[in-house]
């Protein structure tokens, strides 16, 4: 079974508008030279479009933002992620966020946890999709490769035998 | 053999010159049109007086192919009694949730979806639908001789910073369609539909997607259908049912929207794929091959020994 590392949407309709709207800014097909297709991450320029990774590499600045995890009005702590990753993922998935819990604007310490325990969820999943997805990926590409190489039980008479899980 | 002697013919040229200007202003390759990946679909239930006024109606939010949000809502002059009525029905609906809308705030959701969003705007019978969720109606100046519908409404006139909604008949089952400017529109509105350069164009004016599925099915098969017999046609599986009073607000009137089921494509019982069951939200699982779906995860796949074994390439392509 794949692993999913997506939330359900609270508000569809709206992600679905800010993301062709984000499209339609940049226009059809838009990518950056590095490759960068997400339309959030891309910057409009008079006769190109530029990730927002590449524009500060561009000006000798750094590639990574200090994200507010919980956003400014619930708590002052960052953690430091790279550029198109923050407008892209992370700053998007705030914007699924209920409003009252993205202002904050009494305060209210009962919604300032609840900013915490929504950013912690974000942050989590966003770091299981760039750190450890891909590690499921190539597991799964080497075993194929192997099998196509050595047969199909290769890890037979290996080191790995020993280890578990048994499959029976 | 002799020609015979040619006859003088009068021939007449007209010809259109291509202003170097309007080639320039129009450019073709920009405005390629894709058809959008969401989908607003809604329908209407009316009373049956002559008036025909709006009781209810639903909505669903489909992107890719899948359900995202479903919706009921009401008309304005619906009496309080009815009202509980669809109350107590979306209250009762605990596994897909349901919201009951206002008028007006459908009005709301459908200007952010199907004007900023820009998603297909889908009913059966369109002109007929969209006059029941209008809450006013002028000549229109853009179709002449057709309607001009405002969903919007600001006070006590037309709401002029947003679209009115254009409707001609040019035959028993077409119509044109399209959403008319409005004042002070944002940047965003202002780019072209397909456009590569995403550059806002002054005078540009988003026309809106809309399908009408009657007009779909008549292109489809000459026919004109209403919308039992489309479905009896096109093999939908929830017909339309037969309610004995139709007009009055239900129960039984309000589940005559059509409810998914999830069928295993590996597993079949009589003439029919078998149902799936769920298992916990949005999770089915055939109880017959153990193949799992999760309609609402475009990413999941299913790691069944029946998928598996479709992916290898062993597996006989007609199957």
């Amino acid at each position: 079974m794949t692993i999913t590392t997506k939330v359900k949407l609270r508000d569809p309709e709206a992600a679905y508008r800010r993301h062709t709207i984000a499209q339609r800014r940049v226009g059809v097909g838009a990518k950056c030279a590095c490759g960068e297709a997400r339309p959030e991450a891309l910057i409009r320029e008079k006769n190109r479009v530029i990730g927002q990774a590449c524009k500060r590499k561009q000006n000798g600045m750094t590639g990574k933002d200090d994200h507010h995890f919980a956003m400014k009005a619930n708590s002052p702590v960052t953690i430091p992620i790279p550029v198109n990753d923050h407008v892209a993922d992370l700053n998007t998935a705030q914007q699924d966020w209920p409003k009252q819990t993205r202002e904050n604007a009494t305060g209210s310490p009962l919604i300032a946890a609840a900013a915490c325990i929504r950013g912690f969820i974000d942050t989590i999943l966003h770091l299981i999709e760039k750190g450890l997805h891909w590690v499921a990926d190539m597991l799964e590409t080497a075993d194929a490769y192997l099998a196509n190489k050595l047969g199909p039980q290769w890890w037979k008479n290996t080191e790995l035998q020993k280890l578990p899980p048994k499959a029976a | 053999m002799p020609h015979p002697a040619p006859t003088p013919l009068v021939v007449a040229i007209r010809v259109y010159p291509d202003l170097k200007d309007a080639e320039n202003e129009f450019n073709k390759r920009s405005r390629n049109w894709r058809r959008p990946d969401a989908m607003f679909v809604f329908d209407t239930e009316t009373r049956t007086d002559e008036a025909q006024s709006l009781t209810f109606g639903s909505y669903r939010f489909v992107i890719a192919g899948q359900t995202l949000t479903e919706d009921l809502f009401y008309g304005a002059n619906v009496p309080g009694k009815d009202r509980e009525t669809l109350q107590t029905y979306v209250l009762s609906k605990t596994d897909t949730p349901l919201s009951l809308l206002t008028r007006s705030q459908l009005a709301e959701k459908l200007f952010r979806d199907a004007y900023k969003g820009r998603c297909l705007l889908v009913a059966f019978n369109f002109p007929f639908d969209i006059s029941r969720v209008a809450c006013n109606y002028a000549n229109a100046r853009r179709f002449a001789g057709g309607f001009s519908f405002d969903l919007w409404w600001f006070g006590e006139s037309r709401n002029r910073f947003r679209p009115s909604i254009c409707i001609k008949q040019i035959g028993s089952k077409r119509a044109l369609k399209g959403f008319t400017s409005r004042a002070t529109p944002d940047e965003e509105d202002l780019i072209p539909e397909g456009s590569t350069t995403g550059k806002a164009e002054k005078h540009y004016i988003f026309r809106g997607h809309f399908l009408d599925l009657r007009t779909l099915a008549f292109a489809l098969t000459d026919r004109g259908y209403t919308l039992d017999q489309a479905c009896e046609d096109f093999g939908v599986e929830h017909r339309k049912q037969i309610v004995k009073r139709q007009g009055v607000v239900t129960k039984k009137f309000i589940t005559n929207r059509a409810e998914p089921i999830i069928r295993c494509p590996y597993c079949k019982v009589a003439n029919e794929f078998r149902p799936m069951a769920e298992r916990i939200e949005g999770w089915f699982r055939c109880e017959n091959c153990g193949h799992n779906a999760m309609p609402l995860d475009a990413e999941f796949k299913c790691a069944s020994s029946k998928c598996t074994a479709s992916q290898s390439h062993r597996f006989p392509d007609w199957l």
